[in-house]
Order: structure tokens, then C-alpha cells, then sequence
């Protein structure tokens, strides 16, 4: 495994812990029968917001 | 012990669901078979761990075998791990907003492996227009389905629209 391929495998790595700890929070609220709140709601569009300028930042320097 | 797990599922298939993404990833940058049959194996025992704990995670379909994978699309299994674990959550998902949030990750998740493949090189220039396209019509869809939500509104076809978009993306990080 060459140094940018393992770069690129720390990066997913990291990108899909950052991602779990929400998904485990939609699985509990899912069996407890919770509605979402306003504030999940703004933390799902963050991350997305978030998510769109990482790839738009990269594209734009190119 | 089987209360403890019952008690800490979520945790469990996040960390199985963890160590399972990175052994993926590893097996398929490794040209031997050997090790895709054992990963496959153990695929199983993720999935049927997953049955345990009230979720059913699809088996992934094999791609044609006149379709060539490149390293692109081994690198999107990362991924794949959370995208069926968010799908077969949006298959139980009964309100609109369990439905917003499954997407919204979906929709992260599919984009964070697309920028980590751009920075590393991976995609062509016409998959990196086709893929911001995308990016741009996912955004403009989840934001409006948010701004719904915010107001009491459902967003009816936002699932199917971002659910679209995943694939679309998806598409261009592998080459056939």
C-alpha cells in the first residue's frame, strides 16, 4: 500500500467515525419512537453543508 | 454478555460496522481472491448480527463481470457499510424527518468518499463535472426538504430525488 492510497483509507476512515456516532443517534431515536427535532434538523443540514463545501473547496482549487 | 450487547447494540454495529469498512477497504486494494472469499464470509455474519439487532442490511450485488472495478469504485464500498445501513433504516423510517436525516447521511456519505477520491486523484475531469452537478441538485433538494420540516411541511419526494442523486454519484466513481 503506497503512502496515497493509505491517505486516502485514513480519510474515509475518519470521514465514516465522524458519520457514526449520528447514525447511531438516528437508530436509538428510530426504536424509541422519537420525533426529530429542530435541532437534528439543523445538525443534518450542517453536516451536509459542511460535506458540500469540503468537496466544493478541492474542486475549486483545482 | 448477550445482555451487555443488547444493551449496547448500537455501539457493537458501529464498531463491527468500523473494523468491517476498513477490512473492505484493505481486501480490495489486495489483489487476492483469498481474502475477498473470507471478507465475504464475514459479510454474512455482519448482516445476520445486524438481523439480530432488528435491522435487515441487503447483501451488495455483485457488479456484471464485464464491468471492470477500478480502484475508484473500492474505495466506494467504504462507504457501503453506512449507506445500507442508512437504507434499511429509511425502509422503517415512518416520518418525514427520520427520512430527512437517513438521506442527509446517505447524501454525506456518498459525497465525503467522492471529495476523498478527487483529493487523491481518482476521478476524471468529466466524473468531477458530473458529480458537482449532482452534489449541487442534492443540496439545493435536502435544504428545501429542512426548510420544510422547519415549517411543519412535508418535502414528499425528497427521498426518491436524493436517493437518485446517491446513485448518480455513485455511477461516476466507478469506471466500466
Amino acid at each position: 500500500v503506497n503512502p496515497a492510497t493509505l491517505m486516502l483509507i485514513l480519510g474515509l476512515i475518519e470521514r465514516t467515525v465522524t458519520l457514526a456516532p449520528h447514525i447511531v443517534a438516528l437508530i436509538r431515536r428510530l426504536r424509541a419512537g422519537e420525533e426529530i427535532t429542530p435541532q437534528e434538523i439543523e445538525e443534518a443540514e450542517r453536516l451536509v453543508n459542511n460535506s458540500v463545501a469540503d468537496w466544493k473547496n478541492f474542486k475549486d482549487k483545482e | 454478555m448477550f445482555e451487555w450487547i443488547k444493551e449496547n447494540w448500537e455501539h457493537v454495529l458501529a464498531v463491527v460496522g468500523a473494523a468491517y469498512t476498513l477490512a473492505l477497504v484493505i481486501v480490495k486494494l489486495t489483489p487476492t481472491k483469498k481474502d475477498d472469499e473470507a471478507l465475504e464470509k464475514v459479510s454474512v455474519l455482519v448482516r445476520a448480527l445486524a438481523f439480530v439487532f432488528g435491522l435487515r442490511i441487503p447483501a451488495p450485488k455483485e457488479p456484471p463481470p464485464e464491468v471492470k472495478r477500478r480502484v475508484g469504485q473500492a474505495r466506494t464500498d467504504a462507504v457501503v457499510i453506512v449507506l445500507l445501513l442508512t437504507l434499511a433504516l429509511v425502509a422503517g423510517c415512518a416520518s418525514a424527518g427520520d427520512k430527512y436525516q437517513a438521506s442527509a447521511m446517505a447524501f454525506v456519505s456518498v459525497v465525503n468518499t467522492a471529495t476523498e477520491l478527487n483529493k487523491a486523484g481518482k476521478l476524471e475531469p468529466g466524473d468531477v463535472a458530473a458529480i458537482d452537478a449532482a452534489i449541487d441538485e442534492g443540496h439545493a433538494v435536502l435544504n428545501a426538504w429542512a426548510e420544510a420540516l422547519k415549517r411543519g411541511e412535508d418535502y414528499p419526494s425528497g427521498m426518491e430525488v436524493v436517493e437518485l442523486v446517491v446513485g448518480r454519484i455513485r455511477a461516476h466513481l466507478r469506471r466500466e
